[in-house]
């Protein structure tokens, strides 16, 4: 249930990660002053904030959508396996996301 | 209808179902790139961001992927208008959400293809 809100509150999250991108890429096109703003931004607090929600709907979204083609395929309905495929996905995307930023901050880009 | 009184998908159903699932699956190795990509961009300047995109098989894949997503977000926002808003309201939010992703998918693929050409050399 809650698993099932969360995959529509990741999916709304990439929504805004989609317009993210097409921002960013109007700010590349549009020169280097537009695109130092777009970087300035999104290495603000409130820019890595968005961010972080960002790459956490990414993992969490790409974790429960194949969870729902292994529904699809017609395994994993039982209640057990069903409940466990539920919080790996949330697991998943917790920890998928911790390891994207570890590694950003390692290697120096945020 | 059919006779065991089990509602069916008679019209497009089946059809979206078909759909969503299938994006979904295109999607995956997408995301997973575009996560590396992202990784990747994010300690980049002006100049690196560019010559990221001047390679063929990252704006290739950014205007693939984009078009992909923004039609499987279409999809989404769809099962969710139609789920929390109803008559007329939620037919404007349908047209809405149509207009919305046409609009993204359009400026993005616009904005990849000319910042491409400003890179093109010379009279090529």
């Amino acid at each position: 249930m809650a698993a099932s809100i969360l995959h529509r509150v990741s999916g709304i999250g990439l929504a805004v990660g989609a317009v993210l991108v097409v921002v960013w890429l109007a700010c590349l096109m549009a020169g280097p002053e537009a695109y130092a703003a777009f970087a300035g931004l999104s290495g603000s607090w409130i820019g890595l904030i968005v961010w972080i929600g960002v790459s956490w709907s990414a993992f969490y979204h790409l974790a429960s959508g194949i969870r729902h083609l292994i529904w699809d395929a017609g395994v994993g309905f039982a209640l057990g396996a069903a409940n466990a495929l539920s919080w790996a996905s949330i697991g998943f995307s917790i920890g998928g996301a911790a390891v994207f930023w570890f590694l950003l901050m390692r290697a120096g880009a945020v | 209808m059919s006779s065991t009184h089990v509602k069916s998908s008679e019209k497009t159903g089946a059809w979206t179902w078909i759909k969503e699932r299938a994006s979904a699956l295109v999607l995956v190795p997408l995301m997973l790139w575009a996560l590396v990509a992202g990784a990747t961009l994010a300690g980049l300047d002006y100049a690196q961001a560019l010559g990221w995109l001047a390679q063929p098989t990252n704006a290739m894949l950014m205007a693939v992927g984009l078009l992909v997503a923004v039609y499987h977000l279409h999809l989404g926002i769809r099962v969710i208008v139609e789920d929390y808003v109803h008559g007329s309201a939620g037919k404007l939010a349908l047209m809405l959400n149509l207009l919305g992703c046409l609009a993204l998918a359009g400026a993005g693929l616009t904005f990849i293809i000319l910042i491409a050409l400003a890179q093109a050399p010379a009279g090529a």
